[in-house]
């Protein structure tokens, strides 16, 4: 079983190799609240190249779901602007990105599987072959036999589960995800992380992964981006240069340990 | 398991509706009230066959079954509308709905002199009256309705490309049907109130002009057979609006 279903898609040879897959430049945003302004990011210049996993770490309340919000097209930032495989972002485009949410956001009225199939409905491909796709990611994530449940029926971490089949539903070429992975327990993170990994291998999807989980980040990514305590600020960009494929054994090499206490001296500093 | 108890339920129920009538009736037969007054169910019960069964009273009753409808019929759409309107635009919804909030808290009963003068003392009056009744809890219901529904999945919605129609149709319209139905359903007992009311103040024909009479005329088992036809029928309403309102929420209350 595995998440790659759809018809083999070519690697990001459509977008030229130098083109970075998401381009953040200058992104300032504040929030207008009843009580003034909230400044939650300053200043991110940010770029990914396609095809890199890309880890985003930081205090809680720094702007890490805000940022993705306006990678997605869903807010627009007070300044500064994004560009996805070098268009602009002005508003959200499914089929060139994907976004898991940080919280589970289920339709309460669908079954898990018409959720997993939502974003195959909303461009009309016919029930039969979406809901052949949702199932077999249902049962990727672990939830064969839950396909006709309803969201109040499920754990916090089986939701959890089903938002994230949904993300790859669409098998987008640039996916975020905010925390997908946090109300799961560690055999399922591990699983899943390693599945994520294997499609990503597969097709070089662009990934941006948002996770308060150091050791996560380290196993998962190429590269990560540590962020400030509100306002967000880029505080450093840390190259993970473990050999891939990653495997568990690496998490006890004492070259994983140093890069994650490079992260966490990062952040620890920030609170 | 479930069917015992589902049984003893019933048991309980059913004790308590005879233990209801029996009190009546002793309490009528006993002297405890006045039985001119307190008519007891064993010469209110034949009663309501035989109301049922005349074609006089039916006619009253299918007068006041047709207010209901109709005004029901013209107050689900106009409150609906005006509730989606007020919620929809941030002006509208700013300068007019606390006028909402105000009447609904005014007794309407104290406008019925003005819709007689407006629409005289028949059938169209007697419907105005019921949709004025039911109108403000369903425009309220309404828009807290659309207030209700869950940002995180309208944003959901907009990740994935949803047109507004099918933001409308996939997002809103499921989250806000239950929460609709349940105004509808308020509504509609503030109508059948209305309009019975309205045929009991002045009027020719329906329920409430027969109730009226009766009580004045001293016709206490006709009077007390037909309060148990009214209650049935608003039970009825009510009845099928809450099956409705169940389904339709299924997904609400696990
Ligand atoms: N819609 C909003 N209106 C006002 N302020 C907001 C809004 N959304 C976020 N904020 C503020 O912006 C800041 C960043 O929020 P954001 O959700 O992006 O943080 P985060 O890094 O994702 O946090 P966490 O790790 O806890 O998920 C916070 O201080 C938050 O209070
Ligand atoms: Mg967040």
């Amino acid at each position: 079983m595995s998440l790659d279903l759809a018809e083999s898609r070519q690697a990001p040879s459509a977008m030229t190799q130098d083109q970075p897959a998401i381009e953040v430049r200058g992104i300032t945003h504040r929030y207008q609240t009843g009580r003034g302004e909230v400044l939650a990011l300053r200043d991110i210049n940010l770029s990914v190249a396609p095809g890199r996993f890309v880890g985003l770490v930081g205090p809680s309340g720094c702007g890490k779901s805000s940022l993705l919000m306006m990678m997605a097209g869903l807010v627009r930032p007070s300044e500064g602007s994004v560009a996805v495989a070098g268009a602009p972002v002005t508003r959200p485009a499914p089929e060139r990105l994907g976004v898991v949410f940080q919280e589970a956001s289920l339709l309460p009225w669908r079954t898990a599987l018409e959720n997993v199939a939502f974003p195959l409905k909303l461009r009309g491909v016919p029930r039969a072959e979406r809901e052949a796709r949702a199932g077999q990611l249902l049962h990727l994530v672990g939830l064969k036999g839950f396909e006709h449940r309803h969201p109040h029926e499920l754990s916090g971490g089986m939701k959890q589960r089903v938002a994230i089949a949904r993300g790859f539903c669409q098998d987008p070429p640039v996916l975020l995800m905010d925390e997908p992975f946090a109300a799961l327990d560690e055999q399922t993170r591990m699983t899943l992380g390693d599945e994520l990994l294997r499609i990503w291998d597969r097709h070089r999807k662009t990934v941006v992964f948002v996770t308060h989980g150091l050791t996560e980040a380290v196993y998962l990514c190429d590269e990560v981006v540590v962020l400030s305590g509100r306002p967000g600020e880029v505080l450093a960009r840390i190259e993970i240069d473990l050999p891939r494929p990653r495997t568990w054994e690496m998490m006890a090499t004492e070259h994983f340990g140093r890069l994650r206490e490079q992260i966490w001296s990062l952040i620890r500093r920030q609170a | 398991m479930r069917a015992a108890r589902d049984r003893r339920v019933l048991l309980a129920q059913a004790s308590a509706v005879l233990g209801f009538f029996l009190l009546w009736e002793g309490a009528s037969r006993l002297g405890l009230a006045d039985p001119r007054l307190l008519p007891p169910p064993t010469l209110v019960l034949p009663k309501v066959a035989e109301l049922l069964a005349d074609a006089g009273f039916r006619r009253h009753l299918w007068v006041t079954v047709r207010e209901l409808l109709l005004a029901g019929v013209i107050a689900a759409p106009l409150g609906v509308g005006i509730g989606l309107a007020l919620a929809e635009s941030p002006y509208l919804g700013r300068a007019f709905k606390p006028f909402f909030h105000f009447v609904a808290a005014v007794p309407k009963s104290v406008f019925l002199p003005v819709f007689i003068l407006l629409f005289g003392i028949g059938f169209g009056q007697k419907v105005a009256f019921g949709v004025f009744q039911a109108l403000f809890v369903l425009v309220i219901a309404t828009a807290a309705a659309v207030a209700a529904v869950p940002d995180e999945l309208l944003r959901l919605a907009r990740a994935n490309g949803a047109t507004r129609w099918q933001i409308w149709t996939e997002i809103h319209w499921n989250a806000m049907l239950p929460l609709i139905l349940e105004g509808l359903r308020l509504g509609m007992i503030f109508n059948i109130a209305g309009v019975i009311f309205a045929e009991m103040y002045v009027s020719r024909a329906g329920l409430g002009q027969r109730f009226s009479t009766w009580g004045e005329s001293f016709r206490m088992p006709e009077l007390f057979a037909g309060v148990l036809i009214a209650a049935a029928l608003s039970i009825i309403v009510n009845e099928t609006l809450r099956a409705l309102e169940r389904r339709a929420g299924a997904w609400r209350t696990p």
